[in-house]
């Protein structure tokens, strides 16, 4: 009888420390010089990546389970986030000012102000991590709401404006910044409303026996 | 308790990212670093620096070398074809709307250029004479000193940026500096009258009481 054995799973790192490496490399000042010397790898590749490392370090927390003294700070911590609503407020906060164009200005022209964006942007999305298992359907909604709206403002914005509004990037590469603002919010939109519209109506089909099967 | 804690938690989030948030856009006036520069220049003037200069005559002397005189400065490059070109007839005209001013040595035209390498006297003459017949009162500079054309750049809040076509793109716009060395103001190239203005409220010392645009 073959046995199959399980193939050793060697985990080389832990996931915040993948997440923490992540955030090095982008600190990296060849990276930061790459990604910030243009509009669309700043705030569409940048932003999002310091914000998804920030949420995989909490995700990690929260799965870390009962541990003692970090799981008392977790605790703590999520007393003051019933709902999750102080941590989606702060982390809205953090991403809408990242997104004005005085600050993307100064985030590449000021080391300084690069700094604070390298730590703010990750507690917004360490914040969000936290905080969007207990958020409510409603509350989830409005925050997909105001997401949506944020991106084809900020989109909108962009594209029809008719001078430089960031003097660190050209004015092509602010009329791309503001289409491709309005793609990733048109395309927040349909994943959003995708599986609640469609997803439910595909599972009763596939379960009902003798069912018409349309493909 | 987890629900009044959180509604303190979650309202100080709320004030505090007002508060960094007026803070950050100079009470939600200034939202490109384009205007915040402007809304600086006119709410606390800052000295310029005395940038030594390769004049468009030959000559050599610094920016602020004769005092008393109101500056109205600009940044250029020859072979811009776009901003500088409107910068040009702006100064052309504001040589003539100055005309009286210019000659008893009230106020001075300078365009500085940015691209030392390529812009010396010589095309600092041919970009003069593209845009205006008359060269009195219009003085083109070249830093001598690349440090000092970088902290010139950024005490006036002019950013540079390649264009990807061998040129540069930059926040065109006319300085006034007054007679004691402050950027009291900075204007759009096509607000003739507004420039025209404020020079000469300037040169009577009044650049305190400029109305704020």
């Amino acid at each position: 009888m073959l046995r199959h054995a399980e193939p050793a799973r060697v985990k080389l790192l832990p996931a915040w420390a993948w997440a923490a490496c992540a955030w090095m490399v982008l600190a990296a000042p060849p990276v930061r010089a790459t990604l910030e010397g243009s509009m669309v790898f700043h705030m569409l590749v940048q932003l999002p990546l310091l914000a998804v490392i920030g949420y995989a370090m909490g995700a990690a927390w929260i799965r870390a389970g009962a541990e003692g003294a970090s799981a008392h700070a977790l605790t703590g911590v999520q007393s003051c986030n019933a709902g999750g609503v102080t941590g989606i407020l702060a982390a809205s906060f953090v991403m809408v000012l990242w997104m004005l164009p005085r600050l993307l200005d100064l985030a590449r022209l000021d080391a300084a102000v690069d700094a604070v964006k390298f730590v703010s942007v990750p507690a917004a999305g360490f914040a969000v991590a936290l905080s969007w298992p207990r958020l409510p359907v409603i509350a989830r909604a409005v925050v997909h709401l105001e997401v949506i709206a944020t991106l084809m403002r900020f989109g909108w914005g962009y594209l029809a404006a008719e001078e430089r509004l960031c003097l660190a990037y050209l004015a092509g590469d602010q009329q791309r910044t503001g289409e491709l603002l309005i793609w990733l919010g048109t395309a927040y939109a349909i994943l959003v409303v995708w599986r609640p519209m469609f997803g439910g109506a595909m599972r009763a089909r596939d379960t009902s026996p003798g069912a018409l099967n349309t493909p | 308790m987890s629900a009044r804690r959180t509604a303190i938690a979650a309202t100080l989030a709320c004030v505090a990212g007002l508060a960094v948030a007026h803070a950050v856009t100079d009470g939600f006036q200034a939202y490109t670093l384009e205007s915040a520069r402007r809304l600086n220049a006119l709410r606390s003037p800052l000295p310029v620096p005395d940038l030594a200069l390769e004049w468009a005559d030959g000559s050599r002397t610094r920016l602020l070398d004769a005092p008393g005189r109101v500056l109205l400065v600009d940044f250029v490059y020859t072979n811009c074809a776009t901003y500088c070109a409107a910068l040009g007839s702006t100064y052309a005209r504001l040589q003539q709307r100055l005309v009286s001013e210019i000659a008893v040595g009230a106020v001075r035209l300078v365009s500085v250029t940015f691209d030392p390498a390529r812009d010396g006297p010589a095309e600092l003459r041919a970009y003069r004479a593209r845009h205006s017949t008359d060269p009195s009162g219009w003085d083109l500079g070249r830093p001598l000193h690349a440090s000092e054309l970088r902290g010139g750049l950024a005490a006036f809040g002019v950013v540079v940026i390649p264009d990807g076509m061998g040129g540069y793109a930059h926040n065109a716009a006319v300085h006034v500096v007054a007679p004691e060395g402050r950027l009291v103001a900075i204007l759009d190239p096509s607000d003739i009258d507004g420039i025209v203005m404020l020079a000469r409220n300037a040169i009577g010392g009044k650049a305190g009481h400029v109305a704020a645009r």
